[in-house]
């Protein structure tokens, strides 16, 4: 019986020892998976949304002033309103955020109804974009 | 034996299951201690009533900061407009400090429209001419001729309106509060630019403002 307990006292004690955290620092997950918001030009930043909200198109444009306009058509892909917020994230030409970025703004979409949301850049630094969408908090 | 042998391996499990629980990473954890939680300027958050927000001031400022770029005066000008700021009017049930609507465009605009318009410290006229008036006595350094006049005239004024509406009955309280600013030419009084936000909110909350 005692050499049963001191075995499973040992097998407890190296499990354990295989649970402390090794010394830092670490490498960043997920480094090259579940980068849309780096690539695609509208996100969905969940599932519910992904399920509720769709986007029927999106057009944009250089102003003559040099700044971009975009304009996305949000569609309510449910028969019930819905609340979303959208927000535009505007980019230069190496898809980094150039400081641009509009605040999260409150979308009512009544039932199956489509909204254009036109989000305006600040200046000509702006060559990409990516709209995302959220339930509303 | 065998009873007090099924004894110690079902402690043993439990205590090994216990431990392991124990060993899940958690990821960060936020600091702890003082019940506060810092929120972004554009989210509801938990304490929320329908009067005017964070969120509400941040969208609308945002809005305008964008459009007041666009329109052809700005857009199209040969030389920088330069742009005073005349105090937005309160008209809701809010005790709001309304100069904060003023004051974000203004920044919005100098932290990301490259120099398009240049706003007018008028805020600070007094400290100015107080410093006018020690180069011009000859007590301080000057890099140009002091008595010439270089303050620079106001091309345009940037000036809102909060217009508010509401109810109250036995469901809770509604708010409807309508964001209007407008930028004025100060030559020919023209209003060159009108931007407008609305809000409406229904809560069971009325915010008491501080």
């Amino acid at each position: 019986m005692k050499k049963t307990a001191f075995t499973l006292a040992a097998v407890a004690l190296a499990l354990l020892a295989g649970c402390k955290n090794p010394p830092g620092p670490f490498a960043p997950q997920d480094t090259t998976k579940y980068t849309l918001e780096n690539t695609d030009s509208f996100v969905l930043m969940d599932q519910k949304v992904q399920y509720s909200v769709t986007s029927t198109g999106i057009q944009y444009r250089n102003l003559p002033d040099g700044r971009l306009e975009i304009v996305a058509n949000i569609k309510n892909r449910e028969n019930r309103r819905i609340q979303v917020q959208v927000s535009c994230v505007f980019k230069n030409e190496q898809s980094v955020s150039t400081g641009d970025e509009t605040p999260w703004q409150t979308l009512i979409l009544g039932e199956n109804t489509t909204e254009a949301v036109t989000f305006t850049s600040m200046n000509n630094e702006a060559r990409k974009y990516t709209v995302r969408v959220r339930q509303a908090r | 034996m065998n009873k007090s042998l099924n004894r110690i391996v079902i402690l043993s499990l439990g205590a090994a299951s216990l431990f392991f629980t124990g060993c899940a990473n958690q990821g960060v954890q936020n600091p702890s201690g003082v019940p506060v939680t810092e929120m972004k300027a554009d989210e509801r958050g938990f304490v929320a009533g329908t009067g005017i927000e964070s969120q509400d001031l941040v969208a609308v400022t945002d809005k305008m900061a964008r459009a007041i770029l666009g329109i052809p005066e700005i857009a199209n000008a040969k030389a920088v407009p330069r742009i005073a700021l005349d105090p937005v009017i309160n008209d809701t049930r809010f005790a709001i400090n309304k100069d904060i609507f003023n004051d974000r465009i203004r920044t919005k605009l100098n932290e990301h429209a490259n120099g398009k318009v240049r706003f007018l410290a008028r805020e600070r006229m007094k400290t100015l001419e107080h410093e006018r008036e020690l180069k011009q006595s000859g007590a301080v350094t000057a890099s140009s001729d002091p008595s010439v006049v270089e303050f620079k005239g106001a091309d345009y004024f940037l000036t809102g309106k909060l217009s508010g509406m509401s109810g109250r009955t036995s469901q809770g309280v509604s708010d409807y509060v309508l964001y209007t600013f407008q930028l004025i030419d100060a030559r020919t009084s023209d209003i060159v630019w009108e931007g407008s936000s609305e809000i409406k909110k229904q809560g069971l909350e009325d915010a008491a403002y501080r």
